[in-house]
């Protein structure tokens, strides 16, 4: 009796779906991907009145034709999984557009309840439903919903559940195309075996000239009917099938809005208007563009700094008492690889947190509000300059976020050529696993005022090279037209906390699991290549040495005798062998050899990269961290050499879960490794020119 | 049947200015992008206005509640008529199913 129902949601982008959906289900969600696509699935559970509903968020869509991978995966869910009801979110000031989605469902003939969302907006703005007539025309339930403030949830849940015990069932409406294309669909519906998918359903999709649904015949008969009827009805309505089919739709829409629904207040210019008439002018849309940029990341930086500190000197106590369950002066394996190791390792990485869940809080902040849209539309024009399509700019911009969504995000984009170029440049967008280099590095070796500053600058360097390889590859490796810019600007809305804190816990969480996971296993596997082989014999008998200097008060040279020690035992290891090994090799790029060994750390996961040179250095220091990371490099490197280590760390070779996703989602090795090789050579040819330019002006060489 | 004597003489949506309505009489350009525009519901017939466009850029159109941004190439594909009448924005009037049937 109590079998979870199983439930889809669907409806079209801005409809207010992921909202309805975390309402729905609050913290019991599970996100994972469709079988064999990358098109992200999320699955949670609510109890609604003794019945267990298993809801699944299917991807927004404005239609469910086969034109994109999303409009694909929504209708195999529908068709292939056959759910036990559909619920489409409406947008209520938009009842037309989404109702063309709606009929589309109601044609597959699936148990069927509407929300009508956001119907206080729609109210406001002058917008009358006749719910119960709108209801009877499209043969389904329809309950108001405003899923933001969670209310009509219960109606729309007893609804539901009402539509699932099959109480009082309505009548579904007859989609009439006009005689001649209901004629053809007719024809071709009876030359189709019953017991697949309705034939009905079929005949109109092969009259729509679907290609899925043209691929799934086997039958040369029926594809041969099926492209005489669609000749000859070009022939007489002078239009493609597909086109009246969807005219027919809309003027179906149009007879039922003109009944049920009525406008009462004609507002032509609502507030989104006027909001852009002022964000999106030509004058200041662009430096608008770029200061809110900017802004993000000095509110990610400066906002940080506290619970940073916090976060530092937490581990910093959990070291010392671990250090102290250890006689002291003992040298022990065990104590060095807690303390070292993992507490160093993992509480390097874990110290940005604070930074990378501003940075995701901003990111979902343009989302939500409805400006990220614009930002697409502002860039169209500069994406267009260098071959690339608006809607580029959307995974470019995650791209600051993580890579890996970033490259997912690209399946927007129905052309190869924009793609497979959005997806090459997107590793020179900036990533939050960056970000703690940066962290690390920018406040060691430059005066606070330049902090902001300075990142911004490192994040618009990305950004130019970006442009400049993505034109170059448009020019050279994939030649041809872009694909033309249609995307809908959603209206600006005040976003929730509710949503907000879900869509920055969700990356957050993302970048902890690798914390825990890869991070720790990658400290691990650092801390022993770090230390092992350890070098116990010496040709110097530095501890006699550092004796003597001490007993004559000479503590600074005593100090000196102590590094080179440090520096004797870390060149014994196999990560110093490896950075010894790159040192000719990194040298022209003002890198040592601990530079060297960190880089290979960050090709795992560029965070990475502060863990180990943590761990270098306290290696080297063995136990008497006096000097904070930041000192130890401040007098390492000239602000010259950190400014290319900055670079080098930008442009280089992406992590490799970036490079697993690039290969997944272009289904070839060739493009991830062409990624791979090619980043890191332009990574050097660039901080080479820059170190050895500005060791010959001597620009911060001191 | 489509009575090409009735048809009004049409401009490329790109040309049009800001502010007045304009009726989207044909859409010239490829099926696949068609197919697209009609799931956002620009199909022949609708009643659209252009909010915004700069010489080279985008545009943004309204359609009802909602604003579409179109490039440019696809802006000159659409080809669309004056509209006098503001009397619906809402609803398309004039269409009718039964003006298909033979």
């Amino acid at each position: 009796m109590n079998a979870p129902s199983r439930i889809a949601l669907i409806g079209n982008p801005n409809s207010g779906k992921t909202s309805l959906f975390n309402q729905l289900t609050g913290a019991h969600q599970h996100v994972g991907n469709y079988p064999g696509v990358t098109v992200e699935k999320r699955d949670g559970v609510c109890v609604h009145k003794g019945h267990t509903l298993r809801i699944t968020d299917l991807p927004g869509t404005y239609s469910l034709t086969a034109s994109s991978i999303e409009e694909i995966v929504a209708r195999d869910f529908i068709m292939g999984e056959k759910p036990d009801l559909v619920i489409d979110v409406l947008d209520a000031s938009n009842l037309e557009r989404n109702l063309y989605l709606a009929v589309q469902v109601i044609e597959l003939g699936v148990p069927l309840v509407l929300a009508l969302n956001m119907s206080d907006v729609a109210t406001s703005r002058g917008i009358e439903f006749d719910v119960v007539r709108l209801s009877e025309l499209l043969g389904a339930p329809i309950v108001p919903t405003v899923a933001v403030k969670g209310a009509g949830l219960e109606a729309l849940l007893d609804a539901a559940v009402s539509v699932l015990d099959n109480e009082r069932p309505l009548s579904r409406p007859t989609i009439g195309c006009g005689h001649e294309i209901d004629a053809a669909r007719a024809a071709l519906a009876a030359m189709l075996p019953s017991n697949g998918q309705a034939p009905e359903w079929t005949a109109l999709k092969l009259l729509e000239a679907d290609e899925q649904v043209w691929a799934s015949i086997d039958s040369e008969e029926i594809r041969r009917a099926a492209s005489a009827h669609i000749r000859s009805i070009e022939k007489r309505l002078g239009d493609a099938p597909e086109n009246l089919i969807a005219e027919a739709r809309y003027g179906f829409i149009s007879g039922a809005c003109r009944e049920a629904v009525r406008s009462t207040v004609e507002a032509r210019h609502n507030l989104s208007d006027r909001i852009d008439a002022v964000v999106m002018n030509r004058v200041v849309a662009f430096p608008l563009f770029l200061g809110l940029m900017y802004l993000v990341f000095q509110l990610t930086f400066t906002v940080a700094g506290p619970p940073m500190a916090w976060i530092e000197a937490a581990f910093g106590v959990l070291g010392n008492t671990v250090s102290g369950w250890w006689p002291e002066g003992s040298e022990n394996a065990l104590r060095s690889l807690l303390v070292d190791g993992i507490i160093g390792g993992v509480g390097g990485v874990l110290v940005f947190l604070p930074s990378i869940l501003l940075l995701f809080l901003a990111i979902a902040i343009l989302e939500d509000s409805g400006y990220m849209a614009r930002g697409a539309f502002i860039m169209d024009r500069l994406m267009h300059k260098i071959g690339l399509h608006g809607k580029s700019f959307i995974p470019l911009l995650i791209g600051f976020g993580c890579s890996v969504p970033a490259i997912m995000a690209t399946r927007t984009l129905d052309n190869d050529r924009d793609r497979l170029t959005t997806i090459l440049v997107t590793p020179l967008m900036s990533c939050g696993a960056r970000l703690p280099i940066y962290a690390l590095i920018i406040p060691a070796f430059f005066p606070e005022r330049l902090h902001a500053p300075m990142l911004w600058l490192i994040y618009l360097i990305g950004i130019a090279l970006a442009v400049l390889v993505a034109k170059l590859l448009r020019s050279t490796l994939f030649k041809g037209e872009t694909q033309p810019f249609v995307m809908e600007l959603p209206p600006y809305r005040v976003p929730t906390v509710h949503g907000l804190l879900i869509h920055m816990w969700e990356r957050g969480w993302l970048y902890l699991k690798k914390a825990g996971t890869v991070i720790l296993a990658i400290s691990i596997l650092l801390w022993a290549v770090s230390s092992y082989p350890r070098k116990t014999r010496f040709d110097r008998d530095y501890a006699a040495e550092i004796h003597q200097l001490e007993d004559q008060g000479r503590v600074g040279e005593a100090a000196a005798v102590t590094q080179a020690q440090q520096a004797d035992v870390m060149a014994y290891s196999v990560a110093g062998r490896v950075g010894h090994a790159l040192e000719p090799v990194i040298k022209p790029l003002g890198f040592d050899w601990r530079i060297g060994t960190a880089l290979i750390g960050a090709l795992a996961a560029k965070e990475v990269f502060v863990a180990q040179l943590g761990i270098v250095y306290a290696v080297g220091e063995a136990g008497e961290a006096s000097d904070t990371l930041r000192h130890r490099l401040r007098e390492n490197y000239s602000p010259l050499a950190a400014f290319c280590i900055l670079l080098f760390c930008l442009i280089s070779a992406p992590c490799m879960a970036t490079i697993a996703v690039t290969k997944r989602e272009t289904n070839s090795w060739k493009w991830a490794l062409f990624q791979l090789g090619g980043l890191t050579a332009l990574a050097y040819v660039i901080t080479f020119l820059v170190y050895q330019t500005g060791r010959f002006l001597g620009i911060g060489v001191a | 049947m489509k009575d090409a004597s009735s048809t009004p003489p049409t401009v490329p949506l790109a040309l049009v200015a800001p502010g007045r309505p304009v009726r989207l009489e044909r859409l010239a350009c490829g099926q696949g992008l068609q197919r697209r525009l009609a799931a956002m519901g620009l199909v022949a017939g609708v009643l659209i206005e252009v909010i915004s466009g700069s010489p080279s850029g985008p545009i943004v159109v309204a359609l009802n509640q909602s604003r579409i941004m179109l490039g440019r190439g696809v802006a000159h594909g659409l080809r669309v008529s004056e509209c006098s009448s503001r009397s619906s924005p809402f609803l398309r009037d004039e269409f009718d199913t039964s003006n298909y049937q033979g």
